[in-house]
């Protein structure tokens, strides 16, 4: 097969292909916009001694480093959400993948086009990387002087993009070409289907115990283990606590619910490790946010050489800003190809009343019931973590830092509910032609 | 006089331009199974959706047991539907993620029964469709036999008074198609239901009291079977 036959085979088809590698496109401009940012404060060498107005983030060496790991942080949350792109629409392009098996493709072949998908996909995110850069690189140097954490580009960044987007298509091909699901070769049974559960709860309580143990003595290597241990114990329980959920609401009298909690009963292990970033994402916000409660409370109301920690945190409240919507993205989009996947079935439930209204009703209860509860609890855990350090070290802010803790996680929690609510929302087109009548004629 | 359980008068639908019903009109007794044949695109499927009430009809009119559906509400339309009718489809069209029994109960849940009511009666109906052994299963996990027994028993559930059913056996080899249709028969005549069906397959259609054939949205002729 030649790679014109390949392209042509793999170019998106439906208009959830096409969204589905619009949202690739995006997130790999994102990731490869975010490494040549990295790379462009990497290759930065100017001090404070030159006497020029920078941000102290870029002017010290040790920081400098921080923000290069903090660019390629979100170019790795960015590739992250390329990823899910990339396992989206699945059901339509396993039926096209299989019926190019039936045609008489090996196997490889058929991995060959997932490559090529992914990898066209790369390239084209790679290449607008390039723009959205300059774009990026631009509206930074407009920023106050201590909030320009990005140098003004130059003629290397040129040089730079051609190398990004090699890389990115590159790695784009690989992912494609690795993903097994999507790309039916072979019939397989569900390899997870059973006793996934063992697995996970002995991640989480590898996660609890590297938490509980770090939190006994004080420094920074402890830091990095709680830090460690906060992402083992979301990735392992938020799974779990998916289906425990699941099958709360599944037993539930009221249809609607019942629906819902099916769905996430077995879709518990995707949703439940973007939970697990949504954790993850408030425990940083929780840990700022405690972090800016001692800083104000230890300066005496005035933050000293504020604009330096109000960068710094409003650094890491993007970062982690970035990350929970990339995977409320993730979320979404998987309950959009769900809605595909099961328009058949759903077009049969609206013979029995289950229209559009009732439908995102169900899908609205899915998002909301578990992204509320996930950001509320990583503020909580984030928060609380740092506080008990503060209260360890007996500062005196640390009741003050529990309360405002606490009001946060409230107050995130109700804020993500509302943005899961409108995001739900977004999705009643989806639902609209999921239960049209139409979908009862494909027999 | 007895009530119809469905009654056509000079129906007619159209997709954009193509129009898929031309003022037909048909009547259902009560108890009486209809077979609606023909080929390919005649308009079989849309004539079973515009009398169901899934589809409105554009012009003509439809009682649904002696309901002018174009004078419902959609809200009402659709719970005489889920209460007075039973619709079966070509693959069953399960939810997926919900266990035979919760299928088989979900129209009675949204009709507002008590959980353990509506999954008592299920697994009652399960029973009589002979996959009570299967009643926690997933659609995924059994056969298309299977499936469309489930199927048959959650158009049954709520003993409507009349039973549409497209291409039931369709996806279904011989042997497991004959089964359906004659739990189909056996399940409505206990209930005393109508039923109608959509099929291409003679053979189906040999177990009607009738056959309405359609050709280019019109009915060519109705012949009597009994």
């Amino acid at each position: 097969m030649n790679l014109r036959t390949l392209i042509e085979l793999a170019r998106p088809r439906s208009s959830t292909d096409r969204r589905r590698m619009a949202l690739l496109v995006s997130a790999v401009a994102l990731a490869g916009a975010f490494l040549l940012a990295g790379q462009r404060v990497a290759r930065h060498s100017a001090t404070y001694l030159d006497g020029w107005e920078q941000s102290s983030y870029l002017a010290e060496p040790g920081l400098r480093q921080g923000v290069v790991v903090a660019a390629v942080l979100m170019a790795g949350t960015a590739c992250a959400l390329a990823f899910q792109a990339l396992r989206l629409g699945t059901a339509a392009r396993d039926r096209r993948l299989t019926t190019l098996r039936l045609a008489g493709a090996t196997p490889n072949q058929v991995r060959l086009v997932g490559a090529v998908d992914a990898g066209l996909g790369g390239l084209a995110g790679g290449i607008l990387a390039g723009p959205l850069y300059f774009v990026l690189a631009a509206a930074v140097q407009a920023l106050p002087g201590e909030a320009r954490v990005l140098p003004a580009p130059n003629y290397l960044d040129l040089l730079a993009w051609p190398v990004a987007i090699v890389l990115l298509t590159v790695l784009a091909a690989i992912a494609g070409r690795s993903l097994r699901r999507g790309l039916v070769t072979e019939p397989t049974v569900d390899p997870a289907a059973t006793g996934w559960r063992t697995k996970y709860l002995v991640i989480g309580l590898v996660g609890l115990a590297l938490i509980v143990l770090s939190s006994m003595v004080f420094n920074l290597v402890t830091i990095f283990a709680q830090t460690a241990g906060v992402v083992l114990a979301a990735s392992g329980f938020a799974p779990l606590a998916v289906a425990r959920h699941g099958r709360r609401l599944g037993r539930s009298g009221d249809p609607l619910k019942m629906l819902a909690g099916a769905r996430l009963l077995h879709t518990a292990r995707p949703v439940g490790r973007m939970l697990a970033l949504l954790v993850f994402c408030g425990g940083v916000a929780g840990v700022v946010m405690a972090m800016a409660v001692d800083l104000q409370a230890t300066s005496g109301g005035v933050i000293q050489d504020d604009p330096f920690y109000l960068t710094g945190f409003a650094f890491v409240g993007l970062l982690a800003l970035f990350a929970a919507l990339a995977a409320g993205v993730a979320l979404l989009a998987g309950t959009a190809d769900d809605l595909l996947d099961q328009r058949r079935q759903l077009a049969a439930l609206s013979v029995f009343g289950v229209g559009e209204s009732q439908l995102l009703r169900s899908v609205r209860r899915r998002l909301t019931s578990t992204v509320a509860p996930a950001i509320t609890i990583g503020l909580l855990i984030g928060g609380g973590l740092y506080s008990s350090i503060l209260l360890r070290a007996e500062y005196s802010s640390s009741g003050r830092a529990f309360v405002v803790v606490l009001v946060g996680a409230v107050t995130g929690g109700l804020v993500a509910w509302l943005v899961a609510a409108a995001a739900a929302f977004l999705l009643r087109g989806q639902v609209r032609e999921a239960v049209d009548p139409q979908n009862l004629r494909s027999a | 006089m007895t009530e119809l359980a469905l009654e056509l008068i000079r129906v007619e639908y159209a997709y954009r331009r193509d129009v898929a019903l031309r003022g037909v009109s048909l009547q259902v007794r009560p108890g009486e199974v209809v077979a609606v044949t023909g080929p390919s695109g005649c308009g079989k499927s849309t004539l079973l959706h515009c009398a169901a009430g899934i589809l409105r009809a554009q012009a003509g009119t439809v009682h649904l047991v002696g309901q002018n559906l174009a004078e419902l509400p959609e809200a009402d339309r659709t719970r005489l539907r889920r209460t007075q009718a039973g619709v079966v489809l070509q693959f069953g069209q399960l939810v997926p993620d919900l266990s035979l029994t919760d299928n088989v109960a979900l129209p009675l849940l949204l009709e507002g029964h008590e959980r353990e009511a509506a999954r008592r009666a299920a697994l009652g109906w399960l029973e009589r469709v002979g996959v009570a052994d299967d009643a926690a299963a997933t659609p995924s996990e059994l056969s298309g036999g299977q499936n469309q027994r489930a199927a048959v028993a959650r158009a049954l559930v709520t003993g409507p008074a009349i039973v549409f059913a497209d291409e039931p056996t369709g996806s279904l080899d011989t042997h497991a198609g004959e089964q359906i249709m004659e739990l189909l028969l056996s399940s409505a005549r206990v209930g005393g239901s109508a039923l109608v069906i959509v099929t291409h397959d003679n053979l189906v259609a040999a177990y009607a009291d009738r056959e309405v054939r359609l050709r280019d949205g019109v009915i060519q002729h109705e012949v009597s079977l009994s």
